[in-house]
């Protein structure tokens, strides 16, 4: 099938007037999420869900992906404005956006942080359409050794690049891992960890472990925040939105690194937008010939990252939709629900399922354009909802992880279940472990057990089946890569210390 | 090696979490013991658990070791946001089907208000209802979930 008949089949499926709708909810709430400091897209994708269990499964996805690509929208409005980043991977565009604010350019960085978002996911779906079913055909060479080791690679990939102790990463990717365990196995009937807990024989429920760790933990991280900035709306007018010449002049070729970045990072399985954001605000940092003025409200350090953030996000449709791997932790609860309404994304999606994937990509292209519309003329209202204040929001937020939950199994148990993630949740947030990989390792981790028996059943038990066969291999030799490069400094570290312990001569003077 | 002064002794919390999870680890280990191990052709339920466990345990060891050497000292929360935002959660889950959605929600919104004074009284008994309402709407009408406004 050609690029042009598939984009015919997306047209029909997507310009249904029920797509249509849904793909409108679907970025607006992802708008709202993204503007609210306090709740993310993790959190939102997963309240959610459940009320998507009764939708056709295409109009369930658009809704859930647009929640996903909205929120990063509207992320950097609070990130400019109160120097408080709406979602985690906006974080990176306090540090332009807000001095912007307080030189009096907040309508600039607002209506670039909008383009080079757009431009950004613009590039991203290319590369989706162009790309997915390359590697769609590519990947159907792949059985059980290849899964399993890719699945690992991307566990690896998401402790590593986690921000904080790596080895606080690899913990929460193996705890993942181990709670993944709960419930019956499905090979030999055996129930583990259930402690005869009926509810638990299906394992964990997902929407309501990532509640916990998500939804209340960031209740609980915002709720001693005492917001000191006040924002006027009627500051934001339409005419102050226009950029100069020169801003326009200094923002797209940032935005065309970031978008790539953004690409590259989101086609990774493991790595999602936060870190695209991040790693592009330093490459700009770094080739820029006047670096000092980052952090002082430098265009480059907000383009750069809005659009790889929005690029990583579209571009982790890729391996998730043809491999069924998800790039980060959010991607993962997408693919949940693809798997709850029945799609399973796999290679021969593509040809099996094509109505799917093109009206997903066409939606993506509708979606995209309601949100440039969402955030330009209507900016304001934007501006608006962040003046709801935080004690009233977090209790509506409360109450919708309550009935949200209760409405997956019908069964108040679940409830119980996101009271004891959301403690573990808040433990981790003090302790500084980091809850995507866990989460991560949850989803994957049923999975990756699965393939690691098919596998050994194929190759009769040699364990050398995961080296031997090319692509295996080399994603394996990519994981033990990214593990070393990970643990290396740590290693340097104490190295260090033991010298400076041997002697006060052999301090380096740091 | 930095000119911040640092904690003088490791952190207390760090520790215990990371001991936590070694104990989490090797419990893992001797209850997957228990479940047959299978061949290597046909790898039983108790291989992933063992090699979970032993990595969970190993991992820890490690953890130990930071939290040893590390001198950050951890910035603990305030305990009653955290308090009443459990108790709401668990009340909700309590009550909701025994009593009803309306009576769950009021209880939930009023045990959360406690989490994040200051709060005007007759606003959050506005929201308990706007919020009940909204839900028995959604939630009860449209999709259908089992639950009844008042009542069991």
């Amino acid at each position: 099938m050609n690029l042009l008949e598939g984009l015919a089949i997306g047209f029909s499926a997507a310009l249904s007037g029920e797509a249509l709708l849904f793909c409108f909810v679907g970025v607006s709430i992802g708008m709202f999420v993204g503007v609210l400091p306090g709740i993310g897209a993790l959190a939102a994708v997963s309240m959610i869900l459940p009320v998507t269990f009764h939708l056709e499964p295409m109009s369930a996805i658009i809704m859930l992906a647009g929640i996903f690509y909205g929120s990063q929208y509207g992320g950097s409005i609070a990130s400019i404005l109160l120097n408080l980043p709406g979602t985690a991977p906006n974080a990176v565009t306090c540090l332009d956006g807000y001095p912007m604010t307080r030189q009096g350019r907040a309508g600039v960085a607002l209506f670039i942080t909008t383009i080079t978002s757009f431009v950004g996911s613009t590039l991203a779906i290319l590369l989706l359409m162009g790309f997915a079913p390359v590697l769609g055909q590519f990947a159907l060479r792949f059985s059980s050794a290849e899964y399993f080791s890719m699945m690992l690679l991307g566990l690896v990939a998401a402790s590593a690049l986690s921000i904080g102790s790596p080895l606080k990463g690899l913990v929460a990717v193996v705890a993942g891992l181990v709670l993944g365990l709960v419930g019956m196995d499905v090979n030999s009937g055996q129930d583990r960890f259930t402690f005869g807990i009926v509810e638990l024989f299906d394992g964990l429920n997902l929407i309501a472990v990532a509640m916990g760790l998500f939804g209340v933990a960031e209740i609980l991280a915002n709720i001693g925040n005492r917001r000191t900035t006040v924002i006027d709306p009627r500051s934001i007018t339409i005419k102050s939105l226009i950029p100069t010449r020169q801003d326009m002049r200094l923002a797209w070729k940032p935005a065309l690194r970031g978008s790539a970045i953004g690409s590259f990072v989101g086609i990774l399985p493991g790595a999602g937008p936060s870190i695209a954001a991040f790693m592009s605000y330093a490459l700009e940092k770094k080739i820029s010939r006047t670096p000092a003025r980052f952090g002082r409200g430098a265009v480059e350090g907000i383009s750069a990252p809005e659009a790889a953030n929005n690029a990583s996000v579209q571009a982790a449709f890729i391996p998730t939709l043809t491999l069924g791997i998800p790039g980060d932790a959010t991607m993962a609860i997408l693919l949940a629900a693809m798997m709850i309404h029945g799609i399973l994304p796999q290679p021969e999606f593509f040809s099996t399922q094509p109505q799917l994937f093109w009206g997903l990509v066409v939606s993506f292209w509708i979606g995209n354009l309601i949100l440039l519309i969402l955030n330009i003329p209507l900016i304001g209202l934007w501006v608006r909802i962040l003046t709801i204040p935080y004690h009233y929001l977090f209790i509506g937020i409360l109450f919708f992880i309550c009935v949200g939950v209760y409405s997956v199994n019908n069964n108040p148990f679940d409830v119980l279940i996101v009271i004891i993630f959301g403690v573990i949740g808040y433990f981790m947030l003090i302790y500084q472990y980091p809850a995507a990989p866990l989460l991560m390792g949850f989803i994957l981790g049923p999975m990756m057990e699965e393939h690691f028996r098919r596998a050994l059943l194929f190759s009769r038990g040699d364990l050398a089946t995961f080296v031997e066969r090319p692509i295996s291999g080399a994603f394996l030799a990519a994981a033990l890569l990214v593990l070393v490069a990970s643990l290396v400094p740590i290693a340097r570290a104490a190295l260090r210390r033991r010298a400076e312990a041997g002697g006060m001569d052999a301090r380096s003077p740091e | 090696m930095s000119e911040e002064a640092p904690a003088t002794r490791p952190d207390a919390g760090e520790i215990a979490v990371a001991l936590i999870l070694g104990a989490i680890g090797v419990y893992v280990i001797l209850e997957g013991r228990t479940y047959g191990l299978g061949t290597i052709v046909r790898i039983g339920p108790a291989y992933f658990p063992i090699a979970l466990g032993t990595l969970l345990l190993v991992l820890s060891i490690g953890l130990v070791m930071e939290a040893l050497r590390g001198r950050n000292r951890t910035v603990l929360p305030a305990f009653a946001p955290f308090l009443f935002v459990m108790a709401g959660l668990g009340a909700w889950g309590l009550l909701v089907e025994p009593f009803g959605l309306v009576p769950a929600t009021f209880v939930l919104v009023i045990l959360a208000a406690f989490a994040h004074p200051p709060a005007r009284p007759l606003r959050i008994l506005a929201i308990a209802a706007a919020l009940s309402g909204f839900g028995w709407l959604v939630f009860v009408r449209g999709l259908a979930i089992p639950l009844t406004a008042f009542g069991g």
